[in-house]
């Protein structure tokens, strides 16, 4: 009887495991590692206009955006992905360098989206990091300029906050800090970050809150969660570039990155759901959306923001923080996670 | 004559041994498949040397971790014994649903008691007119503490149940005779509640030791959030599962210490009905520390409720969150729902050979694993060409769910079974073997309600599983907690509150459902409560 009952169960299983649709009806399999509520519209556009069905999964913040990028490499043997798009392009090109990705453009690529090395993959729109306020507690004279104002002396920094430096566009930014400033001044800079007490909380949604409820007084964030609160609390929330000074370093500008993954099951339909992501129709979308802030060195929609119109991007070549991210977070894991 | 026994007794061994075989190869791949893929993986490994190299900065993050888990344990036990007491002694069906209650918690994720005791936090510092005042808004390992002891409160108290359910009434009044109520709960009754006491305890502290997200939220590095560092700085598999293996073998340590504690503490005492006496009343100190732990207990359940309903803001913001998650709503219940039929199907086929402590260890491995760690071995596992039909479709949430959950589904079977008479099954067998005839009229009868009850903690449990799911969701298949703590990121409160809040309530639903098929007596029954 329990033979049978495992029996039946087990052809229940197999039935409902192998009702997958048939690929060659036109599908595309798509892991997205931006917010669900920004990419599904995009993606549901595609599906309408080309009748392709798009099979996406989702990564969320708590994964730290290496849920789906480690996926994505536990499965290179077997690709079951055709298109990986991220919020940002370190990891994509960690995971070029791996040779996860066949090179790819669009026949005609628009000004504005920018080829990764050998063409693996596309920068696109992007997002920055900045300074997020509560204006409650901070007089504008007092408000940040500068990543150092962090640690400054005479400033009350146990009441400042940033994410753990060590997963997602904060252990980009921390990456960069590495290659800009070289290895001895960042981790020096980290090293003051933990000794005055700088509040280091679980994500950039989580310095959001913090900052919006009035718990801390400013930290660093990404544009889309830092204009989200400043759209919903104008009169709380004040948001400011870092570094903008002429002789500043200037803040890190983050793109979205998209690319063809190698080996996958639907190439075809792969390359056009990347034109489409590349099209100027997604960029208005994503920056309708709140997504896309910064073109180059354009801000899109700053009155929404408090934003100035110009940002002044930080100088960054990403193949190489790909090739040194691994070793800036070990290091920083030395440093912090104590 | 003595050759034919013996013969017949070798032949039943034998039948015995191959309807143990389908139970075994299931468990094999369902059960310790993940972990196996994930051992294969070591000698591959290219960041073996990271991994093995001795830190002192791990050594004090593991004995952080370890420190937290103990606590969360000892807490969560000792609220659960105390305020389980207070409420065995009211009468009512009110008192026998506010009993059970806590038990529909246990699919609310930590996330959520984390953002509603930072709510009322934030609501008491503001009453107060201060900042951070209570600690639950400010980094802190008291506050990690608190979130962790709350979220994992229900699974001690589960067990804590069971310990009570454990006690014989007639030794408990025996006692009462000749002493007051303090000596009897201290020499009579915690003996006896125990072994089940140790084991939620247990359970509490290995979900503690996995856990890395609560104590992260309030910057309390610990040994888990090492692991998933490492794992995001590019280290491998194997490497990953080297360096988790500290926390998995504490783990293993701990279901090992308790196995004793498990053969014993779940069986129940084999009692005719019986009206226990009045209670003595006890001392006005002891009577005092369970009203507070009522009250912890009361407040572990009110305070996400109530936050939750305050967020959510209005039933049009509810119904709205609902319907636009409907897609994902349906395909987390279904695989929830599957997952709990074969943790049923597994919890039938080995439940009875948890006799054996080697078979129970091997059983009960698996939830000494992160959830992580589960969800790269499943894809080390079935992501290959022999298997694609099954890896990237539907039933790749489930066997998710069965690796991370089963074993308590298991656990709960065995629990049940050692509460039955094994007089019945045995004439039953005598004259109608093992056929469909003595499972339809015996172990149907006999098993139904631990069946049930597996079925409704196996689908709460699954259906905020995230750590694995991320990593095996099939495409074009939402999951409810991915959709939620997507929706965390967007800053959506109203909308976190309401799927929630949702969450919440299947999972209340499914308790009142237990609770209605054990009904009132059958509940009281268990409880060792008077009916």
């Amino acid at each position: 009887m329990r033979i049978k009952l495992l029996a039946l169960l087990s052809a229940a299983v197999l039935v409902t495991a192998c009702s997958q649709d048939d690929p060659s009806k036109g599908s595309v399999v798509v892991y997205v590692s931006i917010d669900q509520t920004i990419a599904e519209p995009v993606l549901e556009t595609f599906a309408r206009e080309t009748g392709i069905e798009v099979k996406p999964v989702y990564d969320v913040e708590a994964a730290k955006t290496s849920g789906l990028a480690k996926r994505l490499a536990e499965e290179a043997d077997t690709p079951r992905a055709d298109v990986f798009w991220s919020g940002e392009p370190v990891q994509t090109e960690v995971m070029a360098q791996a040779g996860l990705f066949s090179p790819y453009l669009p026949d005609k690529l628009r000004p504005g989206p920018q080829p990764g090395p050998e063409n693996r993959w596309v920068a696109f729109g992007g997002r920055a990091r900045v300074f997020i306020i509560n204006t409650a507690r901070l007089n504008k004279a007092d408000w940040p300029t500068s990543i150092y104002d962090l640690v400054a002396d005479g400033r009350d920094t146990s009441r400042a906050v940033i994410a753990y430096p060590l997963f997602g566009t904060s252990a980009t930014h921390a990456s960069a800090l590495f290659t800009t400033l070289g290895p001895e001044r960042a981790g020096a800079f980290f090293d003051r970050i933990v000794a005055h007490k700088v509040r280091i909380v679980d994500g950039n949604s989580v310095v959001r809150d913090l900052v919006a409820d009035g718990t801390a007084d400013f930290g660093l964030t990404d544009t889309d969660d830092a204009c989200s609160a400043f759209e919903r609390k104008p009169d709380e929330v004040g948001v400011v570039f870092p570094d903008q000074a002429a002789d500043g370093m200037g803040t890190l500008v983050i793109p979205n990155s998209v690319a063809l993954v190698k080996g996958g099951p639907n190439p075809q339909a792969g390359k056009r759901l990347i034109d489409h992501l590349l099209s100027e129709a997604v960029a208005d979308q994503l920056a309708d959306a709140g997504w896309f802030r910064i073109d180059g060195t354009r801000v899109f929609s700053p009155e929404t923001c408090g934003l100035p119109a110009k940002v002044k991007p930080m100088a960054v070549d990403y193949a190489a923080l790909a090739r040194t991210m691994g070793d800036v977070i070990r290091e920083l894991r030395d440093r912090i996670v104590r | 004559m003595a050759t034919a026994a013996a013969r017949q007794s070798s032949s039943r061994e034998i039948a015995q041994r191959a309807r143990a075989v389908p139970g075994a190869l299931l468990w094999l791949i369902v059960g310790l498949g993940p972990i196996l893929a994930l051992l294969a993986a070591i000698p591959a490994s290219e960041g073996m040397a990271d991994a093995l190299m001795p830190s002192l900065r791990r050594a004090s993050l593991f004995m952080t971790s370890i420190a937290l888990a103990f606590s969360v344990a000892v807490f969560t036990v000792t609220v659960s014994a105390l305020a389980a007491r207070s409420l065995r002694r009211r009468s009512g069906r009110a008192s026998a649903l506010l009993y059970w209650a806590p038990l529909a918690m246990i699919a609310v994720p930590p996330y959520v008691h984390a953002n509603a005791w930072m709510s009322a936090g934030a609501g008491i510092d503001a009453l107060l007119g201060r900042t951070a005042a209570t600690g639950l808004s400010a980094p802190d390992a008291v506050a990690a503490f608190w979130v962790q002891s709350m979220a994992f409160l229900p699974a001690a108290y589960g067990f804590v149940l069971l310990g009570m359910a454990r006690m014989d009434p007639m030794l408990v009044d025996a006692g009462r005779i000749h002493a007051d109520d303090w000596r009897v709960f201290r020499r009579i009754e915690l003996p006896m509640m125990a072994p089940s006491v140790i084991v939620g305890g247990g359970l509490a502290a290995i979900l503690s030791l996995t856990d890395f997200s609560t104590p992260a939220l309030f910057q309390l590095p610990s040994y888990a959030m090492d692991v998933f560092v490492t794992y995001g700085s590019g280290a491998d598999s194997g490497a990953v599962f080297l360096l988790a293996l500290p926390m998995v073998l504490t783990g293993i340590a701990i279901i090992a210490a308790l196995l004793g504690r498990i053969e014993t503490g779940t069986r129940l005492p084999d009692t005719p009905p019986y009206t226990a006496i009045a209670c003595n009343t006890p001392p006005a100190w002891f009577r005092s520390l369970e009203t507070v732990a009522l009250f912890v207990l009361a407040m572990q359940s009110a305070i996400p409720v109530v936050a939750l309903l305050q967020a959510t803001g209005s039933p049009a913001v509810f119904a709205q969150t609902v319907a636009a998650a409907s897609r994902d709503i349906v395909s987390s219940m279904g695989s929830a729902g599957i997952s709990a039929l074969f943790a049923i199907l597994l919890g039938l086929l080995l439940f009875r050979h948890l006799e054996n402590r080697f078979v129970m260890l091997l059983c009960l491995l698996p939830l000494a694993m992160p959830g992580t760690l589960t969800g790269i071995g499943l894809i080390h596992l079935w992501n290959n060409d022999a298997t694609s039909a099954v890896y990237g479709g539907p039933a790749m949430p489930v066997l998710a769910s069965l690796a991370r959950f089963a074993p308590i589904g298991i656990l709960l079977f065995h629990a049940h079974h050692r509460t039955i008479s094994r007089d019945l099954i045995d004439a039953a067998q005598m004259f109608r073997g093992n056929g469909a005839a003595t499972w339809w009229w015996i172990y149907l009868p006999l098993y139904w309600r631990a069946a049930a009850g597996v079925f409704l903690i196996v689908f709460a449990l699954s259906l905020g599983e995230l750590a694995a799911t991320i990593l095996i969701a099939p495409p074009g298949q939402g999951a409810l907690s991915i959709r939620i703590f997507n929706l965390l990121h967007y800053g959506s409160t109203a909308a976190v509150a309401s799927l929630s809040l949702l969450m919440l309530l299947l999972a209340m639903a499914a308790a009142i459902v237990l609770l209605a098929l054990f009904n009132t007596r059958g509940a009281a029954r268990l409880a060792g409560r008077t009916a």
